[in-house]
């Protein structure tokens, strides 16, 4: 193929990993949020399991940042510099050293990084000191979980945004990234927790089906993202495009897509929650399931990166 | 903020010496490296982070597969009003000049490789070296000193040209006449508007061709304008997400979620 | 030279941006934090791109000692500030890390090089060059009835270079005629030597007529050259000219860089441009768009020709006087009728059957467009499309130029093809008028000063001939042969005499023939050239060799004989800034080192930047370079090398009697060396080749004119009696009082001067465009007010103008032949004041031919359709056996071109730079579609190209802009190899099989240039 006028950013797998971690950090403190707003006794599980799973995975996310940057300030550079510039973008705002490009995704998302990981420790911090036998704080965590859960949005959305606000040519004409990356977020949260309550086993009630069926939704959501997603860039025209595009779903990358992404990611565990196994035969099944929506949206959101970069 | 500066190409008069190619690297003293096979003259496919210039080679044939033209082009960060790289940038490296250029300030630049992705002419380089995103700088320092770029100032038959944004559109309109009657029909500026969405580039162009013929874009796009549309339907699926939650967990029985 | 912040605002804008060009908008930083300007506290030296010939000014910016950037100087007229990616680049010639700073030595058989003391080096080599003199030097012989003194040494072959600078080959070309050398050229032999007898003999002198900066007057542009590619920043003056509305018609075998700016591109098959411009003559001449009035009063078409004179249209491709037997011509018909004076018969209405006109027309008739179509491959529409829009071009109020270089040059028919192209623009009148000329495009960055310097085996400096045995055994029988009756070369005695004053001083006295005997004297004409000499070291006749800025193992024909007469020497010294596979032929890869016994003495050079000389462009124009650094490490300029060598050589003789050895005693060798590098006083050599006196002068009323060792002021004060020296009288007036140095000016162009003739000195005279007196009418009046340069002040009763006169300053353009004086011969209307008649001379003697002929190259896919005669008949063959077999059509059949790139240069100044070298991935050929298809050949793989004498491996680029022609109704594929690669090299990128490997040793009859434009080979693709 004629290489074209742009070039790969030759991002390293780990960032894949980090939007990875992010979307599931995202995915499982909204969930818990949820759970624990609408009935935290019954939940106590998805709830608690909820934030520590956003706890933990967040936690690697500033490191595996860090770790491809190089040196430790660079993150930093994302909040603040010693000496900004005046003329840095559309509606920029710089506080002192700090500033805020909400046009820059990646500068956003690194602000909501920031303001998510201080939620998700405070919530994650809660249930463990709840868990201890401590006292909850019950309003506390209620704000704790909605201001975070406003946070874990938009870190298991901004890595679709960051993409879409790119000039590779299967991103430029795309607008569902981000919702896409969001839905993954919320199925892989769903499947993260439901995965370790499975294995842990002796949860209460019927709080792992409600979980699964929440985790099916997302799934369809996250069909319907990806869907919308192939068909605005295949109506964008271009002969760029076009080849991009072709090499994510019919290319190179085609097996892991629809193989990954699609068959192991969704259709199978969509098709295993129809059927209605997961109720009977849990928990193996649903530990399966859940590892199955795990490994579909690593691939989507790996194979989707990969195919951008290389195009 | 003073007044714009620019740089106008005019491939026109492009005897695709490289010289400004060349004589970039020596002002900058970027180091050379091993050049990839192209199949043509063009010694490397892309901007590098050691060449900030690049003359871009492309055979035009006429329907006999007669060669017509060969075009050179000496490609450039194109400094856009809008500059995708700048607004993508997470750290405030990239900035723009009181004269209008885009820079990127090594000191600050964390090396995320953001705006690699961002800049719709492929302009932006990593270099693996200072870990640093590098590219054109418009030779900050020599306009900060009253001296033209380097590869302005080098180039055999003027075909880089250097001043004031205003002043060299009025050259590249007057040159576009000219052509249009030496009988170039396709001859056009690429980038002198600023209605476009990137607000005109301030390296501008004349080309002969469509831009295509040159490998650009024919409507580059601010990718950042993406964002709010990207935002809005991601916070659609937000509240579709949401909304499935509160559906799949509230109420006593089995009922709920999907 | 510091840059104040005027000049920063002056340096960097575009014309486009006016306003800002002024300076009057303020750029000063409004950021506090401004980055700083790493030559903001540098000082500023003027330098030359040491590359070509356009000699692009540069700015050398030192700090502390090192060169922190190198730049176009903005000011220089010709340049605007430009440089190409090499000039761009030169930092990297004194800033790199292959730069050989210690001196190397490689002892016979040995493996490795050793590093010895400079000191030990110079002594060795001095030793050595006294050893194979004394062991090869013929000082008498016979000839007839008498002994001549010939004092010649043909042991030794010393390769001066033009690449270093004019005073440095003055010093060559000095010592080694003074030690007796006989092989003496640099790279003008095989680069631009069949130009000067071509332009000599058509115009008078040997050098392009005109002024890069003129060519933006010129109403038609048609570059027979790649011009584009080989002298970019002087094609700002095409593209200028384009601007205005200007045509460019390319010519070329290959789609080039040229090719892309213009208006017309015309193939033409390699070898064949006589048949182009002769098919343009005729048609200038047929549809009666030749430059009637011009061609009478300026040119020798009106003169009669002896009736016994037959041209090849009489005689099936032979001119009258052919002698199979010798291959050579007896030239007793080639010649005028007299008139009782002893000139020329006329006939100004040009009807006499016997006038030049009428035989140049007769000469022509074959010359169709049809012919050319089946000669040239060029599609007769084309070339009738072509031929009209430059015939056009002609008369009073318009004129065309032409730009040539190697592909006129490099052919057994070298000198003809480019008297052709000379007599094309005669006939229209383009020569001496603004927007006309004859463009020269000269070689590397000193290809014309090395050439005027005479480091030619055939010429002394100034181009006087270095004399022959047979005709010129005195002073007094050289001067009478080489002495024309009219026209300015009346003076030769003066610049001879003058000359031998400068070589030898006291010792050369009005009772010795001024020491004319201590000139070697050639044995023969066919001898001593660079395919000779090389020759000669395969042989084993050439022992030593000193071989300063220039790579015979990559450059020559036939390069792989080459090094391996490099590997048969005795001793080689080599003085370069890099290891070139000239000084590593012993370890070339394939070679058994221990089997060639030549012993190498490698000495570190020091390029321009870093030393003091003047180079003189393609323009004539000589621009001096002040040293801006100290050469690193043991590094030195090439002049200390000469200085040093020549001194240590007079010691080595100090105690001889010998008369032999008193050419080298008696050399005036005093250039005061300086520091501790013992480097020579470089004003010192200039003012020597500039002239002086030698002891006081008056004029005829008794007023002193000059102190004893006072420079002239012009050459025309030089004279035949001892009282003058001068090195260089073409050069006379740059050094025109102590301490004035007008090489060394940079004043830009002035308005009202856009010939800018404050930038540096242009010889002769510093007259920018020569001949311009044609730019007159006969009256004296401009031909039209739009191409107006010079003309008579009938009430200053002088000629002014834009230019300074190429014509006697006062001579009224009704004056009468001058019967004496210095113009002797010369009449008002006499525009080419060279030329024995004064006249542009269509009809010239050339030892093949009065006129242009064409004649196939040795190896070419057709056989002549213009006559019986193939080739050349009286070109040069060199028989060295089965290592220079021609190849046939049968067995070779493509066409094969050498050329260059625009990003390299020549034979390996590029390969050391690594901001050069990695401009274009590796050695490759230009291969067209259909041929590659036909051998199944993709684009980039790799393929073998084939000739008799060797292969080479490159990879296939297929373009299309490589297209086959149609010769003589037969589809013929050209390929195309550039030919800048070498084993030696800064990358990957930068290696490569040596293109030269695959060409034949053939010479031009007239100076033995090589025919490397127009080759056969065969092409595989690799398996
Ligand atoms: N970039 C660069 N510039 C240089 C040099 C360099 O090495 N690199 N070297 C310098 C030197 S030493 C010299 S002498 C000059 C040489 O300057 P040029 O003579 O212009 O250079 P070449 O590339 O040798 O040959 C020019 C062209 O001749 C074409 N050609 C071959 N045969 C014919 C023919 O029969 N007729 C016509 N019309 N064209 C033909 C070839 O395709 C080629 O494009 O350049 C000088 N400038
Ligand atoms: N096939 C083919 N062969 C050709 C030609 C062709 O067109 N086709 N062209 C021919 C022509 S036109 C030419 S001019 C020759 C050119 O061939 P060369 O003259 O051999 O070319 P260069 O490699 O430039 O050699 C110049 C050398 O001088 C060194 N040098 C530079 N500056 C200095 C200095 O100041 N001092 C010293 N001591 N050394 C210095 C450089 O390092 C370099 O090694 O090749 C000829 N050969
Ligand atoms: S061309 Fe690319 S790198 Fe240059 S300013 Fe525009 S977006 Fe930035
Ligand atoms: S690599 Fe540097 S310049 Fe580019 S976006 Fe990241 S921080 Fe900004
Ligand atoms: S403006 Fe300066 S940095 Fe940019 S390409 Fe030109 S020389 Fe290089
Ligand atoms: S220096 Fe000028 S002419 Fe040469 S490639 Fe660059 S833009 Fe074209
Ligand atoms: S190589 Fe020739 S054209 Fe290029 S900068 Fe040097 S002198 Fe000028
Ligand atoms: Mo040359």
């Amino acid at each position: 193929m004629e290489p074209g006028l742009l070039k790969s950013a030759d991002w390293p797998a780990l960032i894949d990993v980090y939007f990875f971690l992010g979307g599931i950090a995202g995915g499982a403190f909204v969930i818990a949020t949820i759970a624990n707003l609408l009935d935290g006794e019954r939940y106590r599980d998805v709830v608690r399991i909820g934030y520590y799973i956003a706890f933990l995975a967040v936690t690697p996310g500033p490191i595996l940042l860090t770790v491809d940057l190089g040196v430790p300030t660079r993150f930093l550079h994302m909040l603040m510099v010693s000496k900004p510039s005046l003329a840095i973008g559309m509606d920029a705002v710089t506080v002192g050293p700090f500033h805020l490009k909400p046009f820059s995704p990646m500068n956003a998302g690194a602000w909501a990084l920031l303001g998510f990981s201080l939620f998700a420790f405070l919530a994650a911090l809660d249930v463990f000191l709840e868990h201890r036998g401590g006292r909850s704080m019950r309003t506390l965590r209620v704000v704790v979980g909605v201001i975070g859960g406003f946070f874990a949005f938009f870190l298991a959305a901004y890595p679709g945004v960051l993409l879409g606000a790119t000039a590779r040519p299967l991103f430029v004409g795309a607008h569902w990234l981000g919702a896409l990356f969001l839905a993954v977020g919320a199925s892989t949260g769903g499947a993260a927790i439901a995965l370790v309550l499975s294995v842990l086993g002796g949860q209460r009630g019927d709080a792992l089906a409600r979980l699964m069926r929440f985790t099916a939704f997302a799934l369809i959501v996250q069909l319907a993202a990806l869907a919308l997603f192939v068909l605005t860039v295949s109506t964008t025209g271009s002969a760029g495009i076009a080849r991009a595009l072709a090499q994510l779903i019919a290319g190179s990358y085609g097996v892991p897509f629809w193989l990954g992404a699609v068959v192991i990611g969704i259709v199978v565990p969509l098709a295993l929650q129809f059927a209605g196994v997961v109720r009977k035969t849990a928990p193996a099944i649903t530990a399966l399931m859940s590892l199955l929506i795990l490994v579909g949206g690593f691939a989507v959101k790996y194979v989707i990166i990969a195919a951008g970069q290389a195009t | 903020m003073a007044r714009t500066l620019a740089m106008f190409t005019d491939v026109s008069l492009c005897i695709g010496c490289r010289a400004c190619q060349v004589a970039c690297k020596q002002w900058n003293q970027l180091a050379p490296e091993e050049p990839e096979w192209t199949g043509t003259y063009q010694n490397h496919h892309h901007f590098t982070d050691k060449s900030y210039r690049l003359v871009r080679f492309f055979e035009e044939t006429d329907d006999k597969g007669q060669i017509k033209q060969w075009h050179m082009m000496s490609d450039v960060c194109k400094h856009c009003a809008q500059a995708g790289c700048l607004e993508a940038c997470p750290t405030g490296a990239i900035y723009r000049t009181e004269y209008g250029t885009v820079n990127i300030n090594q000191d600050i630049c964390n090396g995320c490789r953001y705006c690699v992705s961002a800049c719709p002419f492929g302009v932006v380089a990593f270099n693996h070296d200072t870990g640093t995103a590098t590219k054109c700088t418009f030779c900050n320092d020599r306009i900060h000193n009253g001296l033209g770029p380097a590869c302005a100032k080098a180039c055999p038959t003027q075909s880089i040209k250097f001043g004031f944004r205003d002043d060299l559109a009025v050259v590249a309109k007057k040159r576009i006449d000219e052509l249009k009657t030496l009988g170039y029909k396709d001859a056009q500026l690429y980038g002198e508007d600023s209605s476009g969405d990137l607000g005109g580039l301030n390296a501008f162009f004349l080309l002969l061709g469509k831009p295509s013929v040159y490998g650009l874009p024919e409507k580059p796009k601010l990718p950042q304008r993406n964002v709010v549309v990207d935002s809005l339907l991601s916070i659609g699926s937000a509240l579709v997400v949401a909304l499935g939650g509160l559906v799949a967990f509230r109420g006593r029985g089995g009922q709920g979620g999907a | 030279m510091s840059l104040s912040r005027r000049d920063f605002l002056r340096y960097g804008m575009a014309a486009a941006s006016s306003a800002a060009a002024s300076g009057t908008i303020d750029l000063s930083p409004v950021e506090a934090a401004a980055t700083s300007l790493r030559i903001k506290e540098a000082k500023a030296f003027p330098g030359v791109c040491p590359y070509c010939a356009v000699g692009c000014a540069q700015l050398i910016y030192v700090k502390d000692g090192k060169i922190v950037d190198i730049e176009g100087d903005p000011d220089a007229p010709h340049t605007e500030g430009a440089l190409c990616p090499k000039g761009s680049s030169t930092y990297q010639l004194s800033l790199n890390e292959r730069r050989i700073t210690r001196c190397l030595y490689r002892a016979p058989g040995a493996t490795t090089w050793d590093e010895k003391p400079l000191d030990w080096m110079m002594a060795e080599i001095a030793q050595r060059v006294k050893k194979t003199r004394d062991a090869t030097f013929v000082e008498k012989v016979r000839v007839g009835a008498r002994d001549v003194t010939v004092n010649r040494c043909e042991g030794i072959a010393w390769l001066g270079s033009s690449v270093l600078d004019n005073e440095e080959n003055y010093l060559i070309a000095k010592l080694s005629r003074g030690l007796g050398l006989v092989n003496l050229e640099n790279s003008a032999r095989l680069c631009h030597s069949a130009t000067v007898p071509a332009l000599g003999a058509t115009f008078g002198r040997g050098a392009m007529t005109t002024n890069l900066i003129d060519v933006q007057h010129a109403d038609v542009i048609m570059p027979t050259s790649n011009w584009a590619e080989c002298h970019p920043v002087s094609y700002k003056w095409v593209m200028k000219a384009k601007e205005r509305g200007a045509k460019i018609i390319h010519v070329d075998p290959r789609f080039t860089r040229t090719s892309a700016t213009a208006d017309i591109w015309v193939p033409i098959r390699s070898g064949t441009n006589i048949v182009f411009f002769g098919g343009l003559i005729r048609y200038a001449i047929e549809s009666k768009k030749y430059f009637h009035d011009y061609v009478v009063a300026y040119t020798n078409a009106s003169l009669l020709l002896d009736p016994q004179f037959k041209t090849p249209t009489d005689l099936d491709g032979l001119f009258s006087g052919f002698n199979p037997a010798i291959r050579s011509y007896d030239q007793s018909t080639w010649k005028f009728e007299l008139d009782a004076d002893g000139y020329p018969k006329k006939d100004p209405t040009l009807r006499d059957t016997n006038c030049v006109f009428q035989r140049l027309r007769q000469h022509y008739s074959r010359y169709t467009p049809e012919m050319v179509e089946r000669v040239c491959g060029i599609p007769k529409e084309l070339f009738l499309k072509v031929a009209d829009i430059y015939c056009s071009a002609s008369g009073p109020d318009k004129t065309a130029t032409a730009s040539y270089a190697l592909q006129l040059n490099q052919s057994t028919n070298g000198v003809q093809q480019i008297r052709a192209l000379c007599m094309l623009q005669l006939i229209l009148g383009n020569v001496g008028r603004p927007g006309g000329g004859v463009v020269a495009l000269r070689g590397h960055s000193n290809v014309q000063g090395a050439t005027d310097f005479g480091t030619l085996y055939h010429m002394l400096p100034g181009y006087p001939a270095e004399p022959l045995q047979g005709p010129h055994p005195t002073l007094t029988d050289y001067l009478e042969k080489t002495t024309p009756k009219g026209g300015y070369w009346v003076n030769n005695p003066k610049f001879v005499v003058s000359l031998l004053k400068a070589w030898w001083g006291p010792a050369a006295t009005k009772e010795n023939d001024y020491a004319y005997d201590y000139l070697p004297k050639r044995e023969k004409a066919d001898a001593y050239s660079h395919q000779h000499f090389t020759i000669g070291m395969l042989q084993k006749k050439v022992k030593g060799f000193i071989c300063m800025g220039q790579n015979p193992a990559v450059d020559s024909p036939n390069a792989k004989m080459v090094r391996q007469g490099l590997r048969n020497l005795e001793w080689m010294v080599v003085v370069d800034l890099f290891e070139t596979e000239t000084a590593s032929a012993w370890k070339e890869p394939g070679i058994d080192p221990t089997s060639s016994q030549v012993e190498v003495f490698y000495i570190p050079g020091a390029p321009a930047a870093e030393k003091d000389g003047s180079i003189t462009n393609t323009m004539r124009m000589a621009q001096w370079h002040v040293k801006a650094v100290e050469p690193p490490g043991e590094a030195r300029s090439d002049a200390a090398f000469i200085v040093d060598l020549g001194n240590r050589v007079k010691a080595l003789y100090a105690a001889s009697k010998a008369k032999k050895d008193r050419p080298v005693l008696d050399l005036v060798w005093d250039y005061q060396p300086q520091g501790p590098k013992r480097e020579p006083t470089m004003e010192l050599v200039l003012k020597e080749c500039n002239g002086y006196a030698t002891e006081d002068i008056t004029d005829k009323d008794g007023a002193s004119l000059y102190k004893k060792a006072e420079p002239l002021k012009t050459f025309g004060h030089l004279r035949d009696d001892g009282s003058t020296a001068c090195g260089n009288w073409i050069y006379g007036g740059i050094y025109p009082e102590e301490g004035k140095n007008l090489a060394l000016r940079r004043e830009k162009a002035k308005a009202g001067d856009y010939l800018a003739h404050g930038w540096g000195f242009v010889w002769p005279a510093n007259r920018r465009i020569i001949y311009n007196r044609a730019s007159a009418d006969p009256s004296g009046k401009p031909w039209s007010e739009k191409k107006k340069l010079i003309w008579w002040d009938a009430e200053q009763k002088k000629w002014v103008g834009n230019d300074v006169p190429d014509f006697p300053g006062t001579m009224a353009p009704d004056a009468p032949r001058a019967k004496d004086g210095p113009f002797k011969g010369v009449s008002g209307t006499d525009a080419f004041i060279m030329n024995p008649h004064g006249l542009g001379q269509f009809f010239a003697s050339i030892v093949d031919g009065p006129f242009p002929e064409h004649y196939e190259p040795f190896e070419s896919p057709t056989h002549n359709l213009l006559s019986k005669v193939q080739n050349n008949p009286v070109a040069k063959v060199y028989n060295v056996g089965d290592l220079n077999k021609l190849g046939t059509p049968d067995r070779y059949p493509y066409i094969l071109t050498t050329y260059r790139l625009t990003e390299h240069h020549a034979a390996g100044m590029s390969r050391h730079v690594p901001w050069l070298s990695e401009l274009f991935y590796g050695h490759f050929a230009e291969i067209g579609p259909e041929m590659a298809k036909e051998l199944g050949i993709q684009n980039g793989d790799m393929v073998t190209v084939e000739t008799p004498r060797a292969k080479i491996r490159v990879r296939a680029l297929v373009t299309e802009r490589i297209k086959p022609f149609m010769i003589n109704d037969k589809k013929v594929y050209q390929v195309g190899i550039p030919w800048h690669w070498g084993y030696q090299g800064v990358m990957k990128s930068a290696r490569g099989d040596i293109t030269n490997d695959l060409v034949a040793s053939l010479g031009d009859p007239t100076t033995f240039i090589q025919e490397s434009k127009a080759l056969l080979c065969n092409v595989r693709k690799e398996a």
